[in-house]
């Protein structure tokens, strides 16, 4: 017990070791722990206030697919290990007297912990819930237990699957994984098209603990088939579990890259793009660089998009696009009777999309591409040709999800299309230009954990995208209501702002850019 | 004097500190047309930091440095299209193979388009790459890498060729290979600085060397000259000499304790 006890202790001190490592990274971590958790909590509190709340059916439903797609992406962590070992662990523990069950036991209940630590806001959902229906402390009790039971069925799983897929890593293994995860995600299809396959129908653990923990809510009797036919599955996976960690798994665990727990040094993202780059990245050079084809500027741009396509940076992007495409098709679902106001407000949220990838980009660049402006620096002033060129790469990719959605929605929405069109051009725009100035102006060190200078990267496009786009989303608000000559005139008032603060911005990069910083032993 | 014994690189009294500490105190130095000149120092000797100053990385807080006549502070971009520069560890676009590693170099270097192809081809086949030329970076090894840096700081035929060690890391036959190349670029009357802290390379290499310790160039020349710096015999290697230069420099500047004794003095009263 003491070895799996001192293994367990030293995976928690590494995994949250960059919380501990400066105070703006405990700060970012207890803000975004209650901000979850708060979240949480008042959406249980305002539930029952929702259409869904008189469709237990629904909500059945709803909540199945939540904990499958929970299911589903902890087989998809499977499919990279399953098991958190960090570098040291495989130095110091793999050669001690330690057993593989022992240490495979350690890293369950870590990975118990974290994810409650991850999904926490489960908790204060459910008692906001609690409070709102005035349901008994002891009813509460039984749904987090139905709760821990999946929660260690899906850990369970996790690591069963992780490894499988490292003591036999074959191609049947890793069918079966994402036959899996495909067969658990399939009946999402239902909130979309009407598709036969219902999470109600079908006896997925996450329909019998959705149906245990729902029935409990509502009030209704507890159906103990349904918390016995979870019990079963546990049982069974723990079998499986049993019959897979048989072997000695100390010969085929290979280090976990990064992933501790707000693990945000861009050391780390530039070790996790170099392997994205390893093993992506050989499939992708039929996209190639010809320096003989093209003006500088397109080169450049050629450039930028290619080492955001070959470094895995658009891999965060294609994610976040189809959760917002989700959501928005999702959105507009679930209420048929969408007046074009509600669709408006719907594909608003996607201009948030805009400003949110220059902020991803630019952390992605700071970890992997920062240290290589040696190269420009050192050859003569095209460093401006460069920023100028990555502004245009920044806003092609912040702006091709949403106008494509705005493009699809013109014939319905017509002239609020154009505007929200406009609108998301200025969000871009202006997002891209306060990411790059951000590069310039602070300078991310490589080593270290969060800084407040990370967090500014992070944050600045965003609040800028937003200031900047001011006076557009102001006129959103109002301008339908005017003549469209008089809305003609506007937007040429808007367009002639945007290029005169963009031209300036640009104009500050161009000035800024020769005085960059970058990673040497030390700067200027 | 011939055109080839003119200076294409002049550095007067060259200041530099960082982080309170003060790396380069008022070094000289001079590198002739058409010589290797060998920058020798032991680790943190301010060698690279004064490669970094004559490259534009660090700015000095004090000093002249001329590139053929030209004073960088004055004209901070024109004059690097006459220098060539290959860190100590160049860090590369990994996510480019090394044909557009290359072809990038070449396109922000400004070289013709229809050169383009040859150059690359060229080093390429030169430093034996050119089976690699359309791999990824990140797939070369340390040697392979820095192969590959020295191409790219080869690539629009630079006057002046700045090298930070550039021999760690590769294997035998590479390092003979940039020997050769090095010594043609000095027949066609252009220019070597090379810092290293390897005694043999310097030696082999270079055509002057100035010993760099503490900040400051000791002392500069051929082999004969340094000798008689160091009023060394005809058969001393330059290894010999480095150490006795280096250390008279560490005595002569080291800090006299005599104001801390006289301070003493007063504190006991005497």
């Amino acid at each position: 017990m003491g070895k799996i006890i001192t293994v367990l202790v030293f995976k928690i001190k590494q995994y949250f070791g960059p919380l501990r490592s400066s105070k703006a990274s405990l700060l970012f971590g207890i803000l975004t722990f209650l901000g979850f958790n708060s979240i949480g909590f008042f959406f249980g509190m305002n539930l029952p206030d929702t259409p869904f709340w008189t469709e237990p059916d629904r909500l059945i439903e709803i909540l199945s697919a939540f904990l499958s797609v929970f299911l589903a992406i902890s087989l998809v962590l499977s499919l990279r290990g399953g098991i958190t070992a960090f570098q040291a662990e495989l130095d110091f523990f793999f050669t001690s007297t330690i057993k593989p069950r022992q240490y495979i036991l350690s890293d369950l209940i870590f990975q118990f912990i974290v994810l409650h630590l991850l999904f926490s806001p489960f908790i204060p959902f459910i008692i906001g819930l609690a409070l709102r229906l005035g349901i008994a402390a002891l009813v509460v009790l039984i749904i987090a237990l139905i709760y821990e039971m999946y929660v260690f069925l899906v850990l369970l799983s996790m690591q069963s699957f992780g490894i499988l897929n490292l003591i036999a890593p074959n191609k049947r293994t890793k069918v079966l994984s994402i036959a899996i995860m495909i067969t658990l995600l399939l009946p999402c299809l239902s909130f979309i098209q009407s598709f036969p396959l219902k999470y109600s129908d079908l006896p997925y653990p996450s329909t019998f603990a959705a149906k245990a923990i729902i029935h409990l809510l509502v009030q209704g009797p507890v159906e103990s088939l349904n918390i016995y036919s979870l019990g079963a599955l546990i049982t069974l996976t723990f079998i499986f579990h049993y019959i897979v960690s048989r072997k000695d798994l100390f010969y085929y665990i290979r280090p976990t890259v990064m992933l501790s727990f707000f693990e945000s040094r861009p050391q780390a993202q530039a070790i996790q793009q170099r392997r994205m780059l390893e093993r992506f990245g050989p499939m992708t050079t039929f996209f190639t660089l010809d320096p003989t084809k093209s003006s500088l500027t397109s080169f450049m741009i050629k450039k930028h998009l290619i080492r955001i396509i070959r470094d895995g940076s658009l891999l965060p992007l294609i994610i976040l696009f189809i959760i917002y495409g989700a959501v928005s098709m999702l959105s507009l679902n679930f209420s048929p009777t969408s007046s074009t106001r509600e669709i408006e407000s719907v594909l608003f949220t996607l201009t948030f999309y805009s400003a949110l990838v220059p902020s991803m980009l630019a952390m992605s660049w700071n970890s992997y591409e920062r240290e290589n402006l040696w190269i420009l620096l050192t050859s003569g002033g095209r460093i401006a040709d460069y920023f100028k060129s990555f502004f245009v790469a920044l806003l092609l990719l912040a702006l091709i999800m949403p106008w494509g959605f705005l493009i699809i929605s013109l014939p319905f929405i017509g002239l609020s299309s154009l505007w929200l069109i406009l609108s998301a051009l200025a969000i871009a725009s202006f997002s891209s230009a306060f990411a790059i100035l951000t590069l310039i102006l602070i300078n991310v060190p490589k080593e270290g954990s969060l800084s407040v200078g990370y967090i500014f990267v992070l944050i600045i496009p965003i609040i800028g995208a937003y200031i900047g786009a001011s006076p557009f989303l102001a006129m959103l608000a109002i301008v339908l209501e005017y003549p469209i000559q008089l809305q003609l005139i506007f937007a040429g008032i808007l367009i002639g702002y945007q290029i005169l603060a963009l031209f300036g911005l640009l104009k500050l990069i161009e000035r800024k850019a020769k005085f960059i910083k970058i990673w040497c032993s030390f700067n200027n | 004097m011939s055109t080839y014994d003119s200076p294409i690189l002049e550095v007067f009294n060259l200041w530099k500190s960082y982080n309170g500490h003060q790396a380069v105190k008022g070094l000289d130095l001079s590198v002739k047309k058409g010589e290797i000149f060998g920058l020798l120092g032991p680790n943190g000797a301010g060698k690279t930091t004064t490669l970094k100053i004559i490259v534009g990385l660090l700015k000095m807080d004090k000093g002249i440095v001329r590139v053929n006549g030209v004073d960088i502070s004055e004209e901070q971009y024109g004059y690097k299209k006459q220098i060539g520069y290959l860190p100590e560890n160049p860090t590369l676009p990994e996510y480019l193979t090394a044909e557009e590693f290359l072809g990038y170099v070449a396109k922000i270097r400004d070289l013709p388009s229809n050169e383009i192809k040859d150059r690359i081809t060229y080093y390429l086949d030169l430093f034996n790459l050119e089976k690699r030329r359309k791999d990824l970076i990140v797939s070369f090894s340390k040697g392979m890498k820095q192969k590959l840096a020295l191409s790219a700081a080869l690539i629009h035929e630079p006057s002046l060729l700045i090298l930070d060690e550039p021999l760690i890391g590769i294997d035998p036959t590479g390092q003979h290979q940039i020997k050769i190349k090095l010594k043609e670029m000095v027949k066609e009357g252009r220019s070597v600085l090379v810092s290293t802290h390897m005694i043999d390379t310097a030696e082999r290499l270079c055509d002057r060397v100035g010993i760099i310790h503490n900040g400051k160039n000791v002392a500069s020349g051929n082999l004969e000259k340094l000798r008689r710096i160091a009023e060394m015999g005809e058969d001393s290697t330059l290894e010999q000499i480095f150490l006795k230069l280096t250390k008279e420099s560490e005595e002569f500047f080291e800090e006299k304790p005599v104001r801390r004794r006289l301070f003493g003095l007063f504190r006991k009263g005497r």
